[in-house]
């Protein structure tokens, strides 16, 4: 598992409980090194989404609490931090909804993630860059977030996560309601970005086949549990993947005439 | 002529009162019923202190302001923030109940009684057209017209005010961009506080300071929903409409019926458009 | 396990195994709950024997005010609909006391359900903007609805030169008059008594199911099929016109109509009420009404009893009203949901132990 790189988050036994009474994630440990492209895959509901905005953080308001286990992040415990003290740390999270400020305009909306840590010559750069790699933006420099379409909102959301100097990306079902070849620029520009920018990143994915395009190593999540990981090549492997996740099934092509009920469990180990 | 000064100056007081209000709501969805008795407990502040600290009254006056914004401070600290999981009702409820308390430190301080702060300038101008004009009323014009550039440019321009936009907006997404959301909206809160006492002082320095300051600022209420609850633009119309009819009725028809008619042009407004005249349509649907 | 579902289930509310177990109102369904609610039951008519005439009258506030708090908490609690113009509603029934009562003489058991009908009808004047208008934006128009009633009966009071208020005589059933504490607490705690089981009933059916959707996702309910718009206005409907009733009575009881009574300030009154016993709660309203009610006579006792002179004598109302303030403050802080969440807390304590969560049930916020 461990490619040789250190580890730049140490996530052990994690355990997120909503409004104290629903369970959304159990026993979740997972290691990524720095430089990894890291994905958790799994259906609706496994706790994907969860997990990342126990990395990022909660606000008191979200009625969802760490009751067990430990975040860590370059050697900082992360529990229990607010999400902006932890932005300053270094991990940056493209949400999957409300991913940007719809009353301010894109401008202000890069403004706004890197003013914190930068000067204004600096903050112009910045800028610069991200209509650099995604050059549609800049057209729109001027209007409001809320006039952007899916695939420009998402350009800005990880732009402006870009902006926040982040060791660890943190993106969330990027590629969600996007056309495939929006999601397949989009993909590749991460790539590149991954590289200039000296990236860890962490993907939620539904859409298995892409995120395991990308990944080096990758986890499987079902019901607020980690199942299976391993390389990517590993999973594109594994005849449970892909049966359940990329739809390739073991016995060949069934035609929905003979269809009975097909109840195959997942056969995790081995 | 006197007649339209005299719409013109209430229209200030109304859009000086409606201002705290907005901005407290603007960052915090929250209605702060706490206004009024924090309105009258500045201006008996603003009496004490100007009594109190030697040399021209806007030193003294300065500091209530500066304690203004402190309470804010102090409020959103101890009272608001903690509440944040609550439903919005409760954290209503709690500012009613901090306005009573504020009530009653007013009254138990200052035992009710009519004052005055003393601007030190007490003088009448005559303007053509036959106009009469006192000193402290152009003070209350200045300073209204003053304060509203003001905010505007800041939630426009600064940093801190996209900051609070972007908080208001959404404080999840601005905290994870890393903006200390908790000292955006105290700071908001500041300047809620710091506007009403402003108001409250140029209530009291043009007419008296008296336990009937109260009942001028629920009126700030209808002249924020009417202007729209977001929307710091939308009050100086909403001043300007809500002070005009309300002059016009007490003088031509009925003196009493004029107390209500900023609460019937409310509910009208509210019918037809409940999103006030300038406030965006979608917040309604987050409350 | 099944059978040790079964062997609890008659004694806890939580697993029921038949209809008529679910049916059976919650203070009779165990036997030990039985013998506690005869007990209670008997304390309730050993009261007004035993106390003096003082204490009968402040068991009688409390019981006014019951009625009123349940009718608030209907609205606030149940169906979400936040409504700032609790006093003005009973200021109508007041009025209506006054003027159907006492100027053209009809007999009390003829106005109070008329006062019902009177609140009603502006309830369903103060319903309308909630087909439009949500949350806080709802409450300032009932707030505006409020100030406009008490102007439209200030002008009537005006108009007929009644200074300060329009006295009322005691109401005469039949041969009797109520006139003492003693006979208006029996007609009061039936009143309370048939209010709340009225009221619990109500929750129970179908208004009180589609008020709970309403209060959770409106836009849901919706969808699913409830007529959202009459529920919300038979939310308000009923609620003014029990508060209206609450009015009535309490102007007869007081034999006086005024309106410097029914200010901004009793609204919040209630407001506290509902809030520190327990949002959504029946059982809750009457705790709150019970311990708001009792705050100013208790200071007032408080202050006699250390003989407190000076300043806080002199100015008692604010330091009453000012502690007022504060109980209500720490009750949000500490303990946002009431009194009723304290106690349905203790509750579960001993009801599940040594379990230490109960099954998922609906929140009732």
């Amino acid at each position: 598992m461990d490619m040789g790189n250190e580890t730049i988050l140490k996530v052990s036994k994690l355990e997120v409980v909503y409004h104290h009474v629903s369970t959304a994630i159990q026993g979740v440990s997972f290691n990524v090194s720095r430089g990894q492209i890291f994905a958790l895959i799994g259906a609706n509901g496994a706790g994907k989404t969860t997990t990342l905005r126990a990395i990022s953080g909660f606000l008191g308001s979200d009625n969802a609490a760490i009751t067990d286990g430990q975040i860590v992040f370059e050697e900082k415990i992360l529990n229990g931090l607010s999400p902006h003290r932890i932005n300053k740390m270094g991990v940056a999270l493209v949400p999957e909804r409300n991913k940007v400020f719809e009353t301010l305009s894109l401008e202000e909306n890069l403004a706004i993630a890197s003013s914190q840590s930068r000067s204004g010559r600096e903050r112009k750069n910045g800028a610069e860059t991200i209509y650099r790699y995604f050059p549609r933006l800049k057209t729109h420099k001027n209007h409001l977030a809320s006039y952007l379409s899916g695939g420009e909102r998402q350009m800005l959301a990880i732009g402006q996560a870009l902006l926040c100097d982040p060791k660890l990306l943190l993106l969330d079902e990027v590629s969600m309601g996007l056309a495939p070849l929006v999601v397949s620029s989009l993909i590749e520009t991460l790539v590149k970005m991954k590289t200039e920018f000296d990236l860890t990143i962490l993907l939620v994915e539904q859409n298995a086949a892409t995120a395991l395009d990308i990944a080096d190593y990758a986890a499987v999540m079902e019901n607020g549990r980690i199942v299976f990981d391993g390389t990517s090549q590993k999973l594109l492997a594994h005849a449970d993947v892909r049966e359940f996740y990329l739809g390739i099934r073991e016995t060949g092509e069934k035609s929905y005439t003979d269809i009975k009920q097909y109840k195959r469990t997942r056969r995790w180990w081995g | 002529m006197q007649f339209l000064i005299s719409v013109i100056i209430l229209s200030c007081v109304y859009a000086m009162l409606a201002a705290g209000f907005v901005v407290i709501y603007k960052s915090s969805r929250i209605l702060n019923f706490a206004y009024s008795d924090m309105a009258m407990l500045a201006a008996y502040l603003a009496v004490t202190l100007t009594q109190l600290v030697a040399g021209p009254p806007i030193i003294a006056l300065s500091i209530c302001l500066v304690m203004g914004f402190i309470l804010g401070v102090a409020i959103y600290a101890l009272l608001i923030k903690p509440m944040a999981g609550e439903p919005i009702f409760s954290t209503i409820i709690l500012t009613v109940a901090l306005g009573i308390v504020l009530n009653a430190i007013t009254i138990l301080g200052w035992g009710g009684e009519m004052e005055s702060i003393p601007f030190g300038w007490a003088q009448y101008y005559s303007l053509p057209g036959g106009v009469r004009v006192a000193g402290t009323e152009f003070i209350i014009i200045i300073t209204t017209i003053i304060f509203f550039i003001a905010i505007f440019t800041f939630y426009r321009f600064s940093k801190i005010g996209k900051e609070m936009r972007a908080t208001a907006e959404n404080a999840l997404l601005a905290s994870q961009r890393s903006i200390n959301i908790y000292f955006v909206t105290a700071f908001a809160w500041g300047i809620g506080f710091f506007a009403t006492a402003l108001a409250a002082i140029l209530i009291g320095g043009n007419y008296q300071v008296s336990l009937n300051l109260g009942h001028v600022s629920i009126k700030a209420f209808a002249v924020a929903l009417v202007g729209g609850m977001d929307s710091v633009g939308g009050i100086i119309p909403a001043a300007f409409i809500i002070a005009a009819t309300e002059l016009v009725v007490s003088n031509y028809i009925n003196p009493r019926l004029a107390e209500a008619i900023p609460f019937i042009i409310m509910i009208i407004v509210l019918l037809f458009r409940p999103w006030g005249l300038f406030g965006t349509e979608e917040e309604i649907e987050r409350v | 396990m099944r059978d040790i579902i079964a062997k609890s289930a008659p004694k806890s509310p939580y697993l029921k195994t038949s209809v008529s177990n679910d049916m059976v109102i919650q203070a009779f369904d165990t036997p030990f709950r039985k013998k506690c609610m005869a007990f209670g039951i008997l304390i309730v008519i050993l009261f007004p024997f035993m106390a003096s005439n003082y204490l009968i009258h402040i068991a009688n506030l409390i019981a006014i005010a019951s009625i009123s708090a349940m009718a608030l908490n209907l609205l606030c609690g149940n169906a979400g609909l936040l409504s700032l113009g609790h006093a003005a509603f009973m200021a109508l029934g007041a009025y209506s006391a006054a003027i159907m009562g006492a100027q053209f003489g009809m007999p009390f058991w003829v106005v109070v359900p008329l006062s019902a009908i009177v609140g009603g009808i502006w309830g369903l004047i103060a319903g309308l903007p909630s087909l439009r208008v949500k949350g806080m934006y709802l409450g300032i128009s009932t707030l505006g609805i409020h100030y406009v009633i008490v102007y439209v009966l200030s002008e009537y009071q005006f108009y007929i030169g009644a200074g300060f208020g329009i006295a009322i005589a005691d109401p005469k059933i039949g041969p009797f008059s109520l006139s003492t504490e003693r006979e208006w607490y029996w007609v009061l705690c039936m009143m309370v008594l048939m209010c709340g089981i009225f009221i619990t009933n109500v929750l129970r059916s179908k208004p009180g199911r589609a008020w709970i959707a309403i209060h959770n996702r409106d836009l849901v309910a919706e969808i699913m099929g409830i007529n959202i718009g009459y529920y919300k206005v038979l939310a308000f409907v009923l609620s003014t016109s029990i508060a209206s009733m609450a009015g009535c009575i309490y102007a007869f009881y007081t034999n006086v109509a005024s309106l410097t009574e029914y200010s901004f300030g009793l609204t919040i009154s209630y407001l506290a009420m509902i809030i520190v016993g327990g949002m959504g709660s029946v059982v809750g309203s009457i705790m709150g009404a019970f311990l708001i009610t009792l705050v100013p006579f208790a200071l007032m006792y408080i202050v006699d009893m250390l003989g407190i002179t000076g300043v806080i004598k002199e100015y008692f109302f604010s330091v009453q009203s000012g502690i007022f303030g504060l109980i209500i403050i720490v009750f949000l802080l500490v303990e946002p949901l009431g009194l009723a969440e304290i106690w349905r807390r203790i509750r579960d304590y001993f009801m599940l132990w040594p379990f230490r969560y109960k099954p998922l049930t609906i929140t009732k916020r």
